[in-house]
């Protein structure tokens, strides 16, 4: 719903002009929570973090989720004139909320409390993409659109997927001749397990590596030069069970096809095009779970400062950033 | 209204009301051409009671017509933010002249007092119904009860020796998901004058500032939801067309306009260095990436 009043014309220009604008995960700023490091970031945010839920959260919020998640109106200073979480979709509400908010902060006079620490400034967010790391946008959407469609069901899922270059490597081992290969099983596995779900309004929860029930993504070197080029088909099921984990039941199973150019010389994928086709089921929140969906996945290289900056959900959850990097499937 | 069956004070002013349920589908494309789009459904139906009371609710909710000997029709769905919501209507005979804040007193008196953590904020009178001159009382309760925090918004209707009463319930945090429905039933009431009158012109004047915040978030929404049609690609489209079909649309990536940083920090620097505050957006992941 977020993402959605964002997209409102008016509401980008007012923020724009109004605010400087911050997006970050909740695992970052929350690692208490999520089990990550706790960073400058997270020290400096903890504390405005609860100010903020004492001062603006629905009552009862803080104490059933214990989570940071919504929206923030901040003085550098860590005053806070606003938080919001679980808005509708109404523009005009929010527009109002925000010009209130700015009007607060208008009249606490921002800069003569605001004394910054620069070691603090300087200290980044420990997590950031590898250089040798290739990123894929992955993009989902349901379609055909069932009718009376919800605004959850209309949004467009989104996720980066990282390609490890030992990944790249392996390809390029396995594809010196022009015979129809397998793709690296790590590769597979993230995209299985990790990629290729069901994101449309929300994030549908990975599978484990025993939930993937049939995996089989095979590849064929299309042309070489100082690129090599690749078209690759896949199919694929995964069953959760139900009360299997928090997700519950629910399943993906689908096809995909396209292409891919790697560099030979940065072992880099320079391009990446992929469509897919699949049913789901479950698991998502946002959704209607005893739905099957018909989701639509696209998949494009994203080597673009956000591509480049923002770490893939699962990767960015500290618990399962190990298994994201180098996942299985067990049969 | 589950509240009401606890009380012995209470039940000696319920009689309930046998109901019909009627629905039909209302056209679309003129439930759109009146900016009456609520934020999940594209078309509405409406339930429609003998006593004269009709009102409108999303379709994708769903009716329970009489679901308990308390309660008219209880019509349950999702709010904004995808978790569970439910609408009640109930219409009591009550004596003449009952006001909806004797009536509120009532509840308060006979339910409310005896649970903990009892957290009331009254908004007042104020104007619903399809002729915007129904007046209403409307409050918001949250309480927790076994164990759980639940969150009530009342409209209290005073009819001919009757009290309507409309109550969304909801966790509390997602009260404010569920307004968009909430409201769009609120100005959709439509009753008959042998159930209850409109308030004088006079008397609506008076309400419209108070109405008009108390509609403000109504999810009646002021602009075109946001809809993309887009064509479900075949066999025959090429790679490229297939992936078209399904990457957002300029409208649906206007939030990539935002020069966000991802530096909360050196984004503080900035704010400071504006004089500007920042607008910090937190989600299970970073939104920028993930849905």
């Amino acid at each position: 719903m977020s993402r959605v009043l964002l997209n409102h014309q008016e509401v980008v220009d007012f923020i724009k002009k109004n605010f400087v604008p911050v997006s970050a995960s909740v695992e970052e700023l929350q690692p208490g929570r999520y089990g990550g490091a706790v960073s400058a970031q997270s020290k400096w945010f903890e504390p405005i973090a609860q100010r903020a839920m004492r001062q603006f959260a629905p009552p009862g919020f803080w104490n059933e989720f214990k989570t940071y998640q919504g929206m923030y109106v901040v003085g550098a200073n860590g005053v806070v004139y606003d938080y919001k979480v679980g808005l509708p979709y109404d523009p005009r509400y929010f527009l109002d909320t925000l010009a209130k908010a700015l009007s607060a902060s208008t009249k606490a006079s921002l800069s003569k409390s605001a004394r910054l620490n620069t070691r603090l400034a300087n200290d980044r967010s420990s997590l950031s993409v590898d250089p040798s790391t290739s990123v894929v946008r992955v993009y989902s959407r349901i379609l055909p659109l069932p009718a009376s469609s919800t605004v959850s069901e209309r949004s467009v899922g989104r996720d980066h997927m990282w390609i490890m270059r030992r990944e790249v490597e392996e390809i390029f081992a396995k594809s010196r001749g022009s015979e129809i290969f397998d793709l690296p099983q790590s590769l597979v596995a993230r995209m299985v397990r990790f990629h290729l779900l069901n994101h449309v309004g929300n994030i549908m929860p990975a599978f484990s590596e025993k939930q993937v029930k049939r995996a089989v993504f095979k590849a064929k070197k299309s042309s070489e030069g100082k690129l090599l080029t690749y078209s690759f088909t896949g199919d694929y099921f995964s069953y959760a069970p139900p009360r299997s984990d928090d997700g519950g039941e629910g399943s993906m199973e689908g096809t995909i096809a396209g292409e891919f150019d790697l560099d030979k010389k940065s072992k880099m994928v320079v391009r990446f095009r992929a469509y897919g086709e699949a049913l789901s089921l479950g698991r998502n929140d946002s959704l209607i779970k005893t739905r099957k969906y018909p989701v639509s996945i696209a998949m494009v290289e994203a080597n673009d400062p956000i591509g480049r900056s923002v770490i893939p959900f699962w990767a960015n959850i500290p618990m399962f950033a190990p298994t994201y990097a180098n996942p299985e499937i067990i049969h | 209204m589950r509240i009401t069956s606890k009380s012995s004070l209470w039940a000696s002013l319920v009689a309930l009301i046998a109901a019909a349920f009627v629905a039909f589908v209302i056209n679309t494309r003129k439930v759109e051409a009146e900016g009456r789009v609520a934020y999940n459904c594209v078309d509405f139906v409406e339930f429609n009671d003998p006593i004269g009371l009709r009102f409108k609710y999303p379709r994708s909710w769903k009716a329970q017509v009489h679901p308990d000997k308390d309660n008219l029709v209880k019509i349950t769905g999702k709010t904004a933010s995808g978790t569970d919501a439910e609408i009640v209507v109930s219409v009591a005979d009550a004596p003449l002249g009952l006001t909806a804040q004797q009536f509120s007193k009532i509840l308060d008196e006979t339910y409310y007092s005896k649970l903990p953590g009892v957290k009331k904020t009254i908004i007042g009178d104020v104007l619903v119904g399809k002729c915007s001159r129904l007046k209403g009382y409307s409050q918001t309760v949250v309480f927790a009860t076994n164990g759980y925090v639940l969150g009530q918004e009342y409209l209290i209707l005073p009819a001919k020796g009757k009290i309507i009463s409309f109550v969304l319930g909801a966790q509390p945090w997602e009260l404010e998901s569920a307004q968009a429905v909430w409201k769009n039933c609120l100005t959709t009431i439509d009753v008959t004058s042998a159930l209850c009158e409109p308030v004088s012109q006079q008397d609506a004047l008076a309400l419209q500032p108070r109405t008009a915040e108390f509609l403000r978030s109504s999810g009646l929404v002021s602009c075109a939801l946001p809809l993309v049609r887009v064509r479900k690609p075949v066999a025959k489209d090429s790679l490229s067309e297939k992936i078209r079909a399904v990457l957002p649309r300029r409208e649906e990536e206007r939030f990539l306009e935002i020069p966000w940083q991802s530096d909360l920090l050196a984004a503080r620097a900035r704010a400071q260095e504006l004089g500007k505050p920042l607008f910090i957006w937190i989600m299970d992941g970073n939104v920028l990436g993930a849905t």
